[in-house]
């Protein structure tokens, strides 16, 4: 039972930083290194609007998501654009995010400072459920990932921007004969991706606690859960996500805390070895 | 004008840098010049090797730095736990780097592209994860207790390659110089040789359209492995190079800012060129030296360097260089075809 419930929790969490990066991988090929630092972003977002501004601390989750879709925009225009479609796109943009990474960090580090805060957007209480209980930031995270989740599949699916998405992920060139302003589509994109990274960085941060490397864990475990789920599928994150956090969960209880991220690691390496595409993914989308 | 094949004339340019290099120390540089060089020998022996894996091979790893971890660490615990030489010890920091290679090539053998960086990354973050939290006891002395690996503090006082002893006081500083120069010969010639050989082309064709190549018959994933596996042993000895010349070694190597100073290093000098790591290194070298008044944003210094690089020039330095070149031959000696 104890398992089950942290496998929950900790299962959206994931959820919640994985979607955001399946967005972009799945629909342009592109594996977003900078995500982990679209996550900070969100955090401090929301902690220096309500710390420093002195809004409401239920304001700050909208602080996360703007923040988060600012950075998405200021890493399109400055790299994405650039880059997309050209040769070389798929590695270059993995090196380019990742330098990008590193200077946001930087940046926090030497001008808001290195210090640990506290995330002042957080629920207090927890809700008895037989032997257990679950906290209301768990079932909060639970609501929030999954709507977000919905939203982006039904976006993807049905609507005109969800179309235009999808004919640019699959041929940049045909979308752009159509009609497409393939920038924009990219830039809309990108917008999406942050605002929703950012908002679970506001998430994340909840549990733990906001500093500037803080999205560099949820990055390399949404990396393992959208690889694990395949390309291109959202609803295949938010499995691998939950699978995931089984899998932690259960090495922790049975092997000791710091055995979670390893075995989790180790486990899906040895899957993707068996199964090369992803548990939930078929298609190869890889382009140069 | 006498015609010479591509591959001697790369073999003629290694020969000329290393016998400039080899004289270096005999211009009165100090030791910290000395000290510095050695550093950078070695990051240019790593990133050669990685910038055949990366940029030739198409092997998209960004793991390599792990294979570096496992050299460093075999002449480190050989050295600390049964006090073996770092000689006796080097081919087992190489066959170390091999070890790691052969389990990260053989992994990512079947995998495309963004997967194969997961997978490496994934791997040298389970490295380094499982060398922070260790902090079991594992040797204790009158006043602490120390882990295995060291933890988060790594390992120090574990020998070195004795110089001061062989060479005299002072000797040291160009020792360990002229042992990183060699690592780094070592490295370039087996660079050469692969990017000049049959395969190095199939590579070409593999990178450049890999339908067509395939189409034509090319399969090269045995060979793929082949120089992942090669490129472990080489940086496996340039870790184990660096753990007896540095006298410590810590999981600080496997953190992000080591990863994004030799890529910087791989990119400003010119992905997939033979060159192009020691020119990177040269360049990056100059930029650390001259940027140390900033200290808390040399990472972003490196990584604005090399957004900059990858956008605007995409050939780094030596695609620029080796268009430089012809450019300058025909103004200096007229029209030669």
């Amino acid at each position: 039972m104890d398992i089950l419930a942290t496998t929950l929790g900790l299962g959206a969490f994931y959820a919640a930083s994985a979607v955001s990066l399946a967005l972009i991988w799945g629909t342009f090929g592109m594996l977003n290194l900078a995500h982990g630092a679209f996550i900070t972003v969100g955090a401090y977002a929301s902690l220096l609007l309500v710390n420093e501004l002195g809004m409401p601390p239920w304001m700050g989750i909208f602080a996360g998501a703007a923040g988060g879709a600012a950075i998405g925009a200021v890493i399109n225009t400055l790299l994405v654009a650039r880059v997309f479609a050209r040769p070389g796109f798929e590695i270059n943009i993995i090196i380019l995010t990742m330098a990008a990474a590193t200077i946001v960090v930087d940046g926090i580090n030497n001008i808001i400072g290195p210090s640990t805060e506290r995330q002042p957007f957080s629920f207090e209480g927890r809700i008895a459920l037989g032997e257990t209980s679950i906290a209301w930031q768990t079932v909060m995270v639970i609501g929030i990932s999954l709507a977000m989740t919905l939203i982006l599949t039904l976006m993807l699916r049905y609507t005109a921007l969800g179309r235009s998405i999808n004919a640019v992920a699959q041929e940049p060139t045909a979308a752009r004969l159509n009609g497409i302003n393939v920038n924009r589509v990219v830039m809309k994109v990108m917008l999406i991706s942050g605002a929703v990274a950012g908002v679970s960085g506001v998430l994340i941060t909840q549990s733990t606690a906001v500093y500037p490397t803080v999205g560099q864990e949820p990055l390399l475990k949404a990396l393992i859960i959208c690889v694990i789920g395949g390309l291109g599928s959202i609803s295949g994150a938010v499995i691998g996500a939950f699978l995931l956090a089984f899998v932690e969960t259960v090495a922790q209880f049975e092997l000791g805390t710091k055995w979670g991220t390893p075995v989790l690691l180790m486990a899906a390496v040895g899957m993707l070895v068996l199964r090369p595409n992803g548990l939930f993914g078929s298609r190869d989308i890889t382009r140069n | 004008m006498i015609s010479i094949s591509p591959q001697k004339q790369d073999y003629l340019i290694l020969a000329a840098m290393t016998l400039a290099l080899a004289l270096l120390p005999l211009t009165g540089r100090s030791n910290y010049f000395l000290g510095q060089g050695t550093l950078y020998l070695i990051w240019a022996a790593v990133v050669t090797q990685w910038n055949i894996v990366l940029g030739v091979a198409g092997i998209m790893s960004i793991g390599n730095l792990a294979l570096f971890a496992a050299g460093g660490y075999a002449v480190a615990l050989l050295g600390l736990y049964f006090d073996i030489s770092p000689w006796a010890s080097l081919p087992v920091g190489a066959l170390a780097g091999l070890g790691m290679a052969l389990l990260m090539g053989l992994s990512t053998l079947r995998l495309r592209g963004a997967y194969t960086v997961v997978v490496t990354l994934s791997i040298s973050m389970v490295m380094y994860q499982l060398i922070v939290t260790d902090v079991g006891c594992f040797r204790r002395t009158a006043s602490a207790c120390y882990s295995l690996t060291g933890g988060s503090r790594g390992l120090t006082r574990f020998g070195d390659f004795g110089f001061n002893a062989m060479l005299g006081y002072g000797g040291a500083a160009w020792g360990n110089f002229l042992l990183a120069l060699a690592v780094l010969v070592l490295c370039m010639a087996a660079a050469i040789t692969v990017i000049h050989s049959p395969y190095g082309r199939a590579f070409q064709a593999l990178r450049d359209n890999e339908q067509a190549a395939r189409a034509r018959g090319i399969r090269i994933e045995k060979f793929q492995l082949i120089v992942f596996a090669a490129a472990g042993f080489f940086t496996g000895l340039a870790g184990a190079v660096y753990a007896g010349t540095q006298r410590t070694f810590g999981p600080q190597i496997l953190g992000f800012p080591t990863l994004l100073f030799l890529l910087s290093i791989m990119i400003v000098g010119g992905r997939g060129r033979i060159w192009g790591p020691v020119l990177g290194t040269i360049c990056l070298a100059f930029v650390q030296e001259n940027t140390t008044g900033l200290a808390e944003w040399q990472s972003s210094t490196y990584a604005l360097l090399l957004i900059v690089i990858l956008i605007m020039a995409p050939e780094g330095l030596a695609g620029g260089l080796s268009r430089l070149v012809p450019w300058l031959k025909g103004r200096v000696g007229g029209r030669t075809a």
